[in-house]
């Protein structure tokens, strides 16, 4: 029913909803629209998080048990099964001088990203040399003189040297990207990579963070 | 849980003594996000009686119950680097992930009959002192609540019922079941919150 009126539910039905969520008690038309909800409000978030909390404690009144001595075992055996190259990999990044850990799902997804940043210092040092070259024939082919030639030169240093600099950043970016490929091939664990790009969280929903993405 | 991860986290882990309480879960999840399955094994060692509690309780199998246990922990060891410790316990986490789970299995197959011999564990000893603290104190609170909020909130808990097949179930108008679960949740957060901090604190 609450589907059907979506557009009328306000913020503060959403907030009542959340206690019933935090228990799976809401239908899933329910459940779908304060997903929705839930994505662009931070204070519902937070409630819902204090909810499953008190949620959470209820647990306690279940009866320990003990499940087959085996159990432990799989786990871990099927743990270490999935740790390789094909599945995940936590890297961390040094992000504005804070270091963050994540957690990415294959080898390819960090392949290309890092190869982004390689691309885009390829871009630049061939867009600086296009413009340096095309001031150099300017300069000697055409009719340049006087304050115009002198500038024309001081532009074609200027793109000179940035040519220089974004050469050096490609080939660091293919050096770094050849050895974090490396790590990963190995399996050697974390690796440490400095990069000013935005990685995505993998498989997660609001805001990325696992709690709601239990299912809820 | 309060012994378990009551530990300042600026604290270094050399300077506590026991062997078990030296880590704190935050601690652990962030090993497990490195790949260290000894991580893994001790949070399995701490946590997986009073979750397969939870979940023979739910599913009233144990084959599923390990089924499902056994997802869980592995969820943990894909997830545990998107794990963020501002936004509640590890803890809260693991029965959020082992409810949702049971909840989903027990729907799929909620067109068969439930079992009605509902399987229960006989020995509570080896446990930590600290989980059988936590019980009385949860218990004593839930015995607190008057029997509709009782039972509304031990439906939806346990059973995995939604408020409409609770108000199917007990005969009684929608709007009062979602009242009598509201105030029942929001009655056990009071009752808990003076007694188990570390049980409901979302922060840190």
């Amino acid at each position: 029913m609450i589907a059907r009126v979506r557009a009328l539910i306000t913020h503060e039905d959403y907030k009542e909803m959340l206690t019933l969520h935090a228990l799976t008690a809401l239908s899933s038309d329910d459940q779908r629209a304060l997903r929705e909800h839930l994505a662009t409000c931070d204070e519902c978030g937070a409630e819902l998080d204090r909810w499953r909390a008190t949620a959470a404690a209820l647990a306690y009144t279940a009866t320990p048990v003990e499940p087959s001595a085996e159990v432990r075992g799989n786990i871990l055996e099927s743990a270490r099964a999935e740790t390789g190259y094909s599945l995940s990999v936590p890297l961390e990044l040094d992000v504005r001088g804070k270091t963050i850990t994540m957690h990415l799902l294959s080898g390819e997804q960090i392949e290309t990203l890092a190869s982004g940043g390689n691309a885009a210092h390829l871009a630049l040092f061939t867009l600086t040399c296009g413009i340096g070259a095309t001031l150099a024939v300017a300069i000697y082919a055409g009719g340049v003189d006087g304050h115009i030639k002198s500038t024309f030169w001081a532009v074609f240093w200027a793109m000179t040297v940035l040519a220089v600099y974004f050469a050096v950043m490609a080939t660091r970016d293919a050096v770094k990207n050849a050895r974090l490929e490396r790590a990963i091939r190995n399996e050697t664990g974390t690796v440490k990579m400095v990069a000013p790009i935005a990685l995505p969280a993998a498989e997660t929903d609001r805001k990325g963070k696992p709690a709601t993405s239990a299912g809820s | 849980m309060v012994i378990l991860t009551g530990i300042p986290r600026d604290l270094d882990s050399t300077t506590l003594q026991p062997e078990q309480a030296q880590v704190s879960d935050v601690h652990l999840l962030h090993s497990i996000a490195r790949r260290d399955e000894q991580a893994l094994a001790s949070l399995y060692d701490r946590y997986h009686r009073i979750l397969f509690g939870l979940l023979v309780r739910i599913l009233s199998s144990r084959e599923e119950a390990e089924d499902i246990l056994q997802e869980v922990f592995l969820q943990v060891w894909r997830r545990a680097a998107d794990f963020d410790e501002h936004r509640g316990r590890p803890f809260a986490w693991l029965v959020s992930l082992a409810r949702h789970r049971a909840i989903d299995r027990l729907r799929l197959h909620s067109s068969l009959a439930r079992a009605s011999v509902r399987e229960t564990g006989d020995d509570v000893s080896d446990t930590a002192q600290a989980t059988l603290e936590q019980r009385e104190i949860v218990a004593d609170a839930l015995a607190q609540l008057t029997d509709e909020q009782k039972q509304v909130l031990i439906l939806a808990y346990f059973e995995g019922l939604t408020q409409a097949e609770i108000a199917a179930r007990l005969g009684v108008p929608l709007p009062r079941v979602r009242t009598h679960m509201r105030s029942g949740m929001i009655r056990v957060r009071e009752l808990l919150s003076g007694k188990v901090e570390s049980l409901l604190e979302t922060k840190g």
